[in-house]
């Protein structure tokens, strides 16, 4: 530096140091280009993954990114193209659903190494050292409650089928281990069949016609989602057995939040996808302006929605 | 006719090289997989059990300035007692004590910490939920690569109160016998603080 510009010294770096924390953050409105965010689903042919995705672009949105919305449609291969495309685009965070929780941490990683940090929603990846956090549902004890719910409305003698979501999804083990956590202590309630249907309506209502035809005398099902929970009471009520048979369901999505208060369905766990949502956008903007202790792992507290309380619910969370 | 056994020592030479520092090298995919695959939550719920959770009892809230607290204001006796994992209204809170047993019933061992009615209720049939694992704060969600690992602790510490406390405890439950305890509970903020509170002890011993 020459010796007439040393007494700027001072000024410049402040100015420096400004530019470079502009750098991570969003653009004013006169300022150019607004910086951009991936948000990465593991499908969008479930609505509550629709509320899951458009909520975080939207809140992504109102700090003042450039949010895109990608599919994995349950397909590894694709969610890894999914982050090449984020990566070389330039995105400067991913709000990420895994599809699978050991497959996707590699994509992390790549990401990572790029020096993009990504948010988990949902569902996790087996790993602490990649996602800058993870915001999860508590699925465990959300059907540690809703086993006892259960066993109160089957009893302690009886028979059930239980429905899996995808069996490489943490989620998946979680619930069907909160469950046959209680359930299992009754040695009167027998399971008759448990089998994957994806999280996906259409596979549990052609998996629920294969388990009627076999059991026609259940008395209820626990499936792993509202998906497959719709897609078992529509087969129930195909078979005239929807009286017969109570259905017990996850998510707390809007249409068997409304036929919990029909008396159609049993009961729902509400995991709050707006809140979960917004809070994995919040963190993104908070980690760009430079916050580094985000919490690795953020289980979200999941409630029990049942005929006592639906009018409590709705809209995918509780009302104010 | 040198040239055959140049090229010839050349590969082997090539050969040689390959095989001590190998261009490419395989590896199982199962070994690059978390060490979550190997967690043993049995032994790991004994070993927190043995070496921190009853540690912790001993330097626990008094369970009767816990409960005076969360019959005053629930909300600040959350905020000066309570612990929460996570996102969630959810409250949970370690205390020790000592108590009269007032009585002993289906719903479990019912405790007066002062006179008048029961304070504390200890169920002592099945044990569900986290107020075990979670209640002293000593464990964090963020340290388990699998959520599943974290789970099944709490299953097995709940195990371990059915099995190491429970039994001794219903056998000798009588009216007005003294237990001393160290006991976790979880208040929910939609239904308050019951009373008696039901709380699980992992400790509890007649004097």
């Amino acid at each position: 530096m020459t010796p007439t510009l040393r007494p700027l010294r001072p000024c410049l770096l402040v100015l420096a140091a400004f530019a470079a924390l502009a750098a991570g953050l969003p653009a004013s409105a006169e300022g150019g280009a607004r910086p951009k965010i991936a948000v990465i689903i593991s499908t969008l042919n479930n609505p509550w993954f629709v509320v899951l995705g458009e909520t975080a672009r939207a809140r992504a949105d109102e700090l003042g990114y450039d949010a895109t919305l990608y599919d994995s449609q349950n397909d590894t291969a694709k969610e890894a193209a999914h982050f090449e495309n984020a990566i070389a685009g330039g995105c400067k965070a991913i709000l990420f659903n895994p599809t699978d929780a050991d497959a996707s941490v590699a994509n992390v990683r790549r990401a990572k190494a790029a020096g993009i940090p990504v948010i988990c929603i949902d569902r996790e990846i087996n790993a602490t050292d990649a996602a800058a956090a993870q915001i999860l549902s508590d699925s465990y004890s959300g059907c540690v409650r809703e086993g006892q719910y259960f066993v109160e409305q089957v009893g302690e003698q009886g028979t059930y089928a239980e429905l899996l979501g995808l069996v490489g999804d943490n989620n998946t083990w979680n619930r069907s281990k909160g469950f046959h956590s209680v359930v299992d202590r009754y040695p009167g309630l027998k399971m008759v069949a448990q089998q994957s249907a994806d999280f996906d309506r259409a596979k549990a209502l052609e998996v629920m016609e294969s388990i009627l035809q076999r059991n026609p005398a259940i008395n209820a099902v626990f499936c792993g989602n509202d998906a497959m929970a719709m897609g078992a009471y529509q087969a129930l009520v195909s078979a005239g057995k929807d009286r017969q048979v109570k259905v017990f369901g996850f998510d707390g999505a809007d249409d068997v939040v409304r036929l919990i208060a029909q008396g159609k369905i049993a009961a729902t766990g509400m995991q709050f996808p707006k809140k979960m949502a917004r809070q994995a956008a919040e963190f993104a903007d908070q980690w760009l302006k430079g916050r580094r202790d985000l919490p690795q792992k953020v289980p979200v507290k999941v409630d029990l929605v049942t005929a006592a309380n639906v009018a409590r619910y709705g809209d995918y969370g509780k009302k104010p | 006719m040198r040239r055959p056994w140049g090229i010839f020592l050349a590969g082997a030479l090539l050969l040689a090289a390959a095989a001590l520092f190998p261009p490419v090298r395989f590896h199982r995919l199962r070994a690059e997989r978390p060490a979550a695959a190997g967690f043993q939550a049995p032994a790991y719920a004994r070993k927190f059990w043995r070496e921190r959770l009853l540690p912790a009892g001993e330097r626990a809230a008094p369970a009767s300035e816990v409960l005076a607290a969360l019959r005053r204001d629930p909300a600040a006796a959350e905020k000066k007692y309570g612990r929460t994992i996570g996102d969630s209204d959810t409250r949970y809170f370690f205390f020790q004590g000592t108590g009269t047993v007032v009585a002993d019933g289906k719903s479990g061992v019912a405790l007066a910490l002062a006179g008048g009615g029961a304070d504390l209720i200890f169920p002592t049939g099945f044990l569900f939920g986290n107020a075990v694992r979670d209640a002293s704060g000593l464990l964090d969600p963020g340290a388990f690569a699998n959520s599943q690992d974290f789970n099944a602790v709490a299953a097995e510490l709940n195990h371990l109160v059915e099995t190491r406390v429970l039994p001794a405890l219903r056998d000798g439950a009588r009216p007005g016998r003294r237990l001393r305890f160290v006991a976790a509970a979880e208040v929910d903020p939609d239904d308050g603080p019951a009373r008696p509170l039901p709380a699980v002890p992992v400790e509890a011993a007649f004097e």
